[in-house]
C-alpha cells in the first residue's frame, strides 16, 4: 500500500535517444536538467530499454505519469510509452521550444554539442519541464492528466 | 561480345549492392552513463575516426519500424555497443533475425574499475566529451569498423 503511495508521486521524463540529430541530443539535455531539478519528483527512463521491457520497467511506465520529448515527427518516445501501456501526461516535440525561443540559436549540425545556446535552451525547457512536472503531480489528485502540447 | 558485356553489367550491379557503411547501433542510456558514454564514442567515430564510413542507427526509430531505418539494418553489417549487460541494442537486432558482425558490451569490455568509474560517473553528455575512456570505447569502435571495412574493400 505504502509502495503504491509512492510510485504515484513520480513523473517520468522520457527523451528521445535520436544519436543522429542534434535535437535528440536537446531532449537529452533538457530531460537530465529536468529530472536533477526534481529527483524526488521525475525519474529519466531509457527509451531503448523498452526492447527488453520487464514487468519491472512497465509498471514504472504504467503505474507513474509520463512526459515525453520527441525529437522528431516520428515521436519514438511518446509511442513507446502509449505501446507498453502508459498514458503520456505531456508529450513535446522539440522544434516547437525551437520556434519559442528564437534568441536561442543552435548548432543543428554538431550532433554531439550543439552548442553553448543549447546548454541555455535545455535549462530553459528543463524549467518549463520542473513547472509541469509539479502542475501533474500538483493537479492530479491521483487522476491522470489529459492534455497533451505538442 | 554480348556475354562480355553481361558480365560486366553483373560486375557492375555487384559493386552497387556492395555495403558502402558500417552500421553502430548504440545504446543510449538515459537514465545511467553506461549510455551517455556509449553514445558519445559512437558519434567520435562517426565524425572523427571514420567520417563516411560508419553510420548511427537510431535504435528508438529503427524499434518502430521505420522503413530506412529497418532496410539498412537488414542490408549492411552492424556494430552494437550496449551500455549495460541488459544488451537492449545486441537483442533488439537479434529479434528481427540480424546477427550483428560485432557486439561491445561495456560491462565486458571496461575493467571493473574502469566500468564502475563509468556507473558512477556524471550522466551529461558533454562531461564524457574528453574522456580518456570515451576515447578508448571509440578506439575500439573504430577499428573494429575498420577491419570490416577492409574486409569489403572499402579501406
Amino acid at each position: 500500500m505504502t509502495e503504491d503511495v509512492e510510485i504515484k508521486t513520480i513523473v517520468n521524463v522520457v527523451p528521445c535517444s535520436g544519436i543522429g540529430k542534434a535535437l535528440g541530443t536537446l531532449s537529452r539535455w533538457a530531460a537530465f536538467d529536468a529530472v536533477e531539478k526534481c529527483p524526488e519528483k521525475s525519474r529519466l527512463l531509457c527509451l531503448s530499454r523498452f526492447v527488453v521491457i520487464d514487468d519491472e520497467y512497465k509498471d514504472f511506465v504504467r503505474n507513474n505519469y509520463n512526459i515525453t520529448l520527441d525529437g522528431c515527427p516520428e515521436k519514438c518516445a511518446t509511442k513507446h510509452v502509449e505501446r507498453n501501456g502508459g498514458t503520456v501526461q505531456k508529450s513535446h516535440l522539440m522544434a516547437k521550444y525551437l520556434i519559442k525561443n528564437r534568441d536561442l540559436k543552435i548548432d543543428v549540425k554538431n550532433v554531439s554539442n550543439p552548442g553553448e545556446n543549447a546548454e541555455k535552451l535545455a535549462k530553459r525547457i528543463g524549467n518549463e519541464l520542473e513547472e509541469e512536472i509539479d502542475e501533474i503531480l500538483d493537479g492530479s489528485n491521483g487522476e491522470k492528466g489529459e492534455d497533451k502540447n505538442v | 561480345m554480348k556475354s562480355l558485356t553481361d558480365q560486366m553489367e553483373k560486375k557492375v550491379k555487384i559493386k552497387m549492392f556492395k555495403p558502402k557503411f558500417i552500421g553502430l547501433l548504440s545504446c543510449s542510456g538515459e537514465d545511467f552513463p553506461g549510455g551517455s558514454i556509449s553514445r558519445v564514442a559512437t558519434r567520435k567515430v562517426l565524425t572523427e575516426f571514420l567520417p563516411g564510413m560508419t553510420t548511427a542507427i537510431c535504435v528508438p526509430l529503427f524499434l518502430n519500424g521505420n522503413e530506412q531505418e529497418t532496410k539498412f539494418v537488414k542490408n549492411f553489417p552492424c556494430i552494437t555497443i550496449d551500455g549495460c549487460e541488459k544488451a537492449c541494442v545486441k537483442k533488439s537486432l537479434e529479434a528481427m533475425g540480424k546477427k550483428p558482425v560485432e557486439s561491445i558490451n561495456l560491462s565486458e569490455f571496461f575493467s571493473k574499475d574502469e566500468y564502475k568509474q563509468i556507473m558512477s560517473g556524471p550522466i551529461h553528455d558533454l562531461d564524457w566529451n574528453d574522456n580518456p575512456l570515451t576515447l578508448k570505447l571509440a578506439e575500439h569502435i573504430a577499428i573494429l569498423s575498420a577491419k570490416h571495412l577492409k574486409e569489403m574493400n572499402m579501406i
